[in-house]
């Protein structure tokens, strides 16, 4: 590894030592603990609340119900279509009715239970084909039907195209609920201001602007009001968005009504009941290729599970829909995405956003087809993938970047070794009754931010002090990916110093412009440009300042290196830190204010086309695992994963972001799963929901592919959502590689391996019997 | 009920009255205020809470606070000496074995332990010891080489 | 949390005398892996309980000791304990196992044997292990009134067993019984490889006498409400040689019995195959077969 490029995490000091202060590691005069109580139907009027008895109690300071809240009832990021307190009726299991704000969550517990609300139990749909019969009761008043979304694609004919196909495939996948399971569980603390109806409000919030959108909405009163000061954040993996804003505003009626902060820390029971999952989806592709393996025809149909709210479901869906046909070049394309309402557990925004489902069936689809053409899945990937200047589903042309699509599949089939391997399982396999292993890959091309999402534009503040040091504050926020290190970097760079020389300074909407949300992998490509524009700006007032003392007689001349600043014609030099005096006292401003714009991208809506992305990343991974075909237990022993990040800035992060993905990917493909039973989650802490510890996987071997993207901050672009999307379907093909049968539904789990399905239970912590 | 502790936290002696039914990581962090020390499940299946208690890794939220009477405690708090880094803390940082930190106290403290009685651990010693911490970020391994690292450091 | 008094004492006597006067409302804790979940949960087990009696810090509960006859291990030993002691590695390796297989080792530097037993979670990883050795447990009222059971018998149910109100577990002691010179197995499956509820488990150990199997015990784990020993499954393998297609044979009368008693449940359609293989491959290692 590079040693120059092996950065320290800025932020680490804090981290080890105990210091950093998450939400709940911080305490106010006066302070309230507050505690939600939620629904006990998942469908349901609310005909009454009685919390008298409640009141009561000692210690106990405030009841609130969906009355207290002051302004809308509503929030929202695309719809207002959200309750932060149930009113009138409950649509799922973890809606709010009331909350609590009292001197300990001991009290806050029985005050929970001397609340008396009465319901009147409404029908519930936990299907989603059940829920789009005409005949069904309509969920959500707002929209005229349980189908929320829906987008289409459409390209060339499709018909057509499976006419002069030879071989037509038609299977259908289905994929699961899934938990953040961030470490951290919610939290905030909403401290009523010095001045009228102002309040501050400190959370693990990833998207403090949507945050104080909904805050100030609900509260009545001016975005200036409300200010969101984001605590360290312990994980969110795009679960800390809806969700907290959520959390911030019940906590903050509860600060209006008591009149003193209240924090309200979800438990982890709490934390799963009431936020929202990855969106399972049932996935239908139908598929025809010609004999010498080039597809003709694609034609999908995919549903996805929004439970009962929309939240980012649009956005989502909408993801799936460009990527739903995978990088590889077809013809003849029909996509179809329905978001559907139901009484499940709401679903949103989660690392991948859209792409994890449909990449793990559209993956295993090829290696299914590639297998009735008696070639390798690799072949076909060859033959169809993406090459530069191809051509996509929504006819875009992928130019103005490198298509490094063949490279990362080439570079893990390498290191891997894959199709030795192929050769030595089979003989492996032939003679192990017990045992069989097996090797799969995956690819995939995933576009980069927002996309024609939504308005892609983010700020940043580079402040140079006096001395050579420099603040930066930035528009997004660090969720535990590193964006503090990433963004000092790209300043540092500019300024040829060191970034131990920079502090990141928390977000505060009180300081920094709203930047958008800190989602979609966004974060370096576009926050790490404002970054860089910003330090540049004030770069070059440097320049303008110290020009004389260096007799320069062109700024052009004057480099920033080493912490130097040089004029490279007469080699005369200062220290950074004396040129930042020297402008400091030359009353320059060497605080700069960085802004960027994406560039601009399109969607026709009606027919799915457009150039969706500015820029796109490609990425594949091989997982090489072991099945015990007695118990159903699989090991994957080595996994391999090759990721195109244009440039990996923060080298030792970029590596961390591949393990890390690449292990959520896992759990993804054979263990996690959130238990839905009648709209009520059965594994609702961790010792029922697996995520993979250590001991669960053997090696992973990260691929760093750079080629700098004209878009980027030095041509760095999005890494942290690629690594989670393609294991899972690496894993189906390696699990079919070694057994010669194939699976159509994630988790693997034990059951499905040893009967082909899995089995529904009804269980009993401490007793799976 | 109040009961009455004495312990020792990071070589500090405490001589406390708090609520019977606290565990001890509430002790810990809403009485002392030490906060390092997190909750991620409160069933002992995250690891976040662990500490050293009398030179085990225990979950500090399946300790009753009456239970931490007379015993020697250290918590993430009493790593850093003088100011400076630990070895172990220092190569958590270097090496990326850090990433929203939120399992990271419980993770030096599994990490700890075991270097307390294994100074230079395997791979698998390494694994076995950390197995109790669930990291959702990292994917263990610069946790794992980090912890490798120091033992190395230690021969 | 529920809420509950905490009483501590420092010598067994004092804690006997306190359990006597109160009856029915307190409950025992000891290493608090299990108890303190369900005091988080509020659990209706705990209904009319309103104190916790620590024994944790009482030394006489944490001993190991051996005579000609039997071993002795304190109730109050931390798995993690039990993994290290030399006696019970001589003894009875399929006991470590069990004990080194359980959650993390944090979970193991916490949890105690004693607390695993009285739990009587049908996948409680010590117990078939326990079982398999035939051990016994001692009961205390007070310091004179003992009342002794064999595992198998104590445990009456998942979670329910023998122990009365004001009884405490004093001692566990297994008969040693030639053991050192048996084979022995402890195979434990679970959905992930740490941190992980036994799904099921196949615990054995057997004494060969001219390369036949002269006794043999085998005990299931986490299939049947009580642990037992599969009898039909022993009487076949005794008298005969442990070749692969004997021990294949025994296996599927292993699944068949335990099936016969359970019957058809969610999980049948799994348990059953993978229990008939556990059961083999819990064999062949213990006789030291290869198997891939
Ligand atoms: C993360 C995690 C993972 C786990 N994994 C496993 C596993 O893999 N396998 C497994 O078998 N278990 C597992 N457990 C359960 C638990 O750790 C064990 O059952 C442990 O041995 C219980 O011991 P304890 O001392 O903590 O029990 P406690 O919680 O203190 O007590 C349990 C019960 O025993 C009673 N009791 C304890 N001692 C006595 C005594 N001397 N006399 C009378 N009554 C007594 C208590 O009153 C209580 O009813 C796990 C638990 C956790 C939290
Ligand atoms: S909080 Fe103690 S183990 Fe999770
Ligand atoms: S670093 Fe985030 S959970 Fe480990």
């Amino acid at each position: 590894m590079d040693e120059k490029r092996n950065i320290i995490r800025i932020d680490g000091y804090e981290k080890v030592t105990g210091r950093a202060k998450y939400c709940g590691d911080l305490y106010f005069d006066r302070m309230l603990y507050g505690k939600i109580l939620r629904s006990k139907y998942a469908h349901a009027k609310i005909l009454n609340i009685n919390y008298e008895k409640a009141l009561e109690i000692k210690g106990v300071h405030g009841v609130v119900t969906s009355w207290d809240v002051p302004g809308e009832k509503t929030i929202g990021a695309i719809r207002f279509d959200h309750f932060p307190f149930a009113t009138d009726k409950a649509l799922y299991s973890g809606d709010g009715i009331a909350a609590v704000a009292c001197e300990s969550e001991e009290i806050c517990d029985r005050a929970l239970e001397a609340i008396n609300v009465e319901y009147e139990e409404l029908p519930a749909i936990f299907d989603m084909f059940e829920a789009m019969k005409k005949e069904s009761p309509i969920i959500k008043e707002e929209f005229d039907s349980n189908i929320l979304t829906h987008y289409p694609l459409r390209k060339g004919n499709v018909e057509q195209g499976f006419k002069s196909s030879d071989l037509i495939l038609e299977r259908e996948f289905n994929t699961q609920f899934v938990e953040h399971a961030y470490i951290e569980t919610e939290a905030v603390i909403a401290v009523p201001g010095e001045a009228k109806d102002c309040y501050e409000i400190y959370g693990s919030i990833q998207c403090p602007h949507s945050t104080r959108k909904g805050v100030a909405r609900t509260m009545g009163v001016p975005l200036k009001n409300i200010r969101i000061i984001q605590a360290n954040m312990g994980g969110a993996f795009g679960g800390k968005d809806d969700s907290m804003t959520i959390l911030a505003v019940r906590a903050c009626v509860l600060a209006k009504k008591t009149n003193r902060p209240v924090k309200v820390v979800y438990s982890r029971e709490e934390s799963i009941i009431d936020t929202y999952k990855r969106h399972p989806y049932n996935l239908k592709y139908k598929i025809g290729v010609s004999k010498d393996g080039k597809i003709q025809a694609m034609k999908v149909l995919m549903y996805a599970d929004s439970g009962a709210y929309l939240s980012m479901t649009p956005f989502v869906t909408w993801r799936s829909v460009v990527q739903a046909t995978g990088p590889y070049e077809v013809e003849n394309v029909e996509t179809d995405i329905y978001g559907i309402a139901t009484n499940n557990p709401y679903t949103g925004a989660f690392r991948g956003f859209g792409s994890p489902q449909i990449i793990y069936a559209q993956e295993s689809l090829m290696d299914e087809v590639a297998e009735k053409l008696g070639m390798d899945g690799v072949e076909l990937r060859r033959i169809n993938g993406y090459k530069q200047g191809s051509t996509t589903a929504s006819c875009q042309k992928l130019e103005g970047h490198k298509v490094s699509l063949m490279e990362a599949m080439d570079k893990v089939i390498e290191k891997s070794d894959y199709f030795n391997k192929k050769e030595e399982f089979k003989i492996y396999n032939a003679k192990s009754e017990r045992f069989k292993k097996g090797i799969g890959l995956s690819c995939s091309f995933r576009g980069c931010s927002l996309g024609a999402e939504g308005t892609d534009a983010t700020g940043a503040i580079v402040s140079v002090q006096a001395d050579g040091s420099i603040y930066i504050l930035a528009g997004l926020a660090e969720n535990g990916q590193g964006l503090k290190t990433t963004f000092s970097k790209i300043a540092a760079d500019v300024f040829g110093i060191d970034v131990s020389n920079c502090s990141y300074l928390p977000q505060d909407t009180g300081f920094i412009a709203d930047g958008g949300p800190t989602v979609a992998s966004r974060s370096t490509l576009m926050g790490g440009s404002a970054v860089k524009l910003g330090a540049e700006i004030v770069r070059d007032r440097i320049k303008d300042s110290v020009k004389k003392t260096l007799e320069a007689s062109s700024l052009d001349d004057i480099v920033f290196e080493n912490g130097k600043v040089i004029n490279i014609k007469n080699k005369k030099e200062i220290e950074f830190k004396k040129a930042c005096e020297i402008a400091y006292f030359d009353g320059k401003n060497i605080t700069a204010y960085g802004w960027y714009k994406a560039p601009d991208v399109y969607w026709d809506e009606e027919i799915g086309q457009g150039p969706a992305y500015f820029t796109y990343v490609y990425g594949s991974q091989i997982a090489e695992l072991t099945v015990d075909t007695w118990t159903g237990k699989i090991f994957v022993d080595n996994a391999y994963a090759a990721h195109d990040v244009g440039n990996a800035i923060n080298y030792t992060g970029t590596l961390g972001q591949i393990y890390g993905g690449v292990v959520q990917g896992m759990g993804y493909g054979l263990f996690e799963e959130v238990d839905v039973q009648d709209g009520f989650i059965k594994n609702t802490n961790l010792d029922e929901y697996f995520i993979p510890t250590v001991k669960d996987f053997g090696n992973i071997y990260p691929i760093v592919i750079e080629n700098p993207d004209k878009y980027g901050p030095s041509g760095g672009k999005s890494l942290g959502e690629p690594t989670i999307e393609l294991m899972s379907s690496a894993i189906n093909n390696a699990v079919s590689n070694a057994m010669g049968k194939r699976f159509y539904k994630i988790p693997i789990d034990l059951e499905t391996i040893v009967t082909g399905k899995q089995l529904k239970r009804k269980q009993k912590r401490g007793s799976e019997a | 009920m109040i009961i009455h502790i004495k312990f020792k936290v990071n070589g500090v002696d405490y001589d406390i009255k708090t609520e019977n039914n606290k565990r001890l990581l509430d002790v810990l962090r809403d009485d002392l205020r030490l906060t390092g020390t997190k909750e991620g499940c409160g069933i002992g299946e995250c690891g976040a809470c662990t500490i050293i208690m009398d030179g085990e890794a225990v979950n500090s939220c399946m300790v009753l606070a009456g239970r931490a009477n007379n015993t020697e405690i250290m918590t993430v708090e009493g790593l850093e000496k003088d100011g400076e880094l630990s070895t172990l803390q220092d190569n958590f940082v270097k090496m990326g074995a850090v990433q929203c930190g939120f399992c990271t106290p419980g993770m030096l403290m599994s990490a700890k332990a075991l270097l307390m009685k294994n100074p230079d651990p395997t791979v698998e010693e390494i694994k076995e010891a950390i197995a109790g911490n669930l990291c959702r970020c990292t994917g263990y391994t610069q946790i794992v080489e980090a912890i490798k690292k120091t033992g190395e450091e230690n021969r | 949390m529920k809420y509950f008094d905490y009483f501590s004492f420092d010598t067994l006597g004092e804690t006997l005398e306190f359990l006597k006067k109160q009856k029915h409302f307190v409950k025992i804790i000891s290493g608090g892996t299990d108890l303190i979940i369900e005091f988080r949960k509020n659990s209706p087990k705990l209904e009319n309980i309103d104190k916790v009696l620590d024994i944790s810090r009482l030394r006489v509960l944490k001993v190991i000791e051996e005579d000609n006859d039997y071993v002795y291990i304190g109730p109050s030993c931390t798995h993690t304990e039990i993994v290290k002691n030399d006696i019970i590695n001589k003894y009875f390796p399929a006991l470590v196992e069990a004990c080194l297989s359980i959650g993390c080792l944090q979970t193991r530097n916490q949890g105690t044997i004693g607390g695993n037993i009285v739990n009587s979670s049908p996948s409680a990883d010590t117990v078939p292990a326990l079982v398999s050795y035939n051990a016994e447990l001692e009961l205390l009222k007070d310091e004179n009134i003992e009342r002794i059971f064999k595992v198998k018998d104590f445990i009456k149910g998942p979670y329910k067993n023998e122990l009365a109100k004001d009884e405490m577990l004093y001692c566990i002691r297994i008969p040693k019984d030639n053991t050192e010179d048996r084979l022995h197995v402890f195979e434990k499956l679970g959905r992930r490889n740490a941190l992980s509820i036994t799904r099921i488990s196949v615990c054995a150990n057997a004494l060969l006498e001219d390369g036949k199997i002269k006794k043999i015990t085998i005990v299931p784990g986490a299939v049947l409400p009580r642990f037992k020993n599969m009898k039909i499954a022993e009487d076949f393998l005794t008298g005969k040689k442990p070749q692969k297609e004997v021990l294949r044979e025994a296996s599927e009368l292993v699944a068949k019995e335990v099936f016969d008693e359970v019957g058809e449940r969610w999980s049948t359609p799994y348990k059953k195959p993978v229990l008939e293989k556990m059961a083999f491959v819990a064999l062949c290692k213990m006789f030291k077969i290869e198997i891939i």
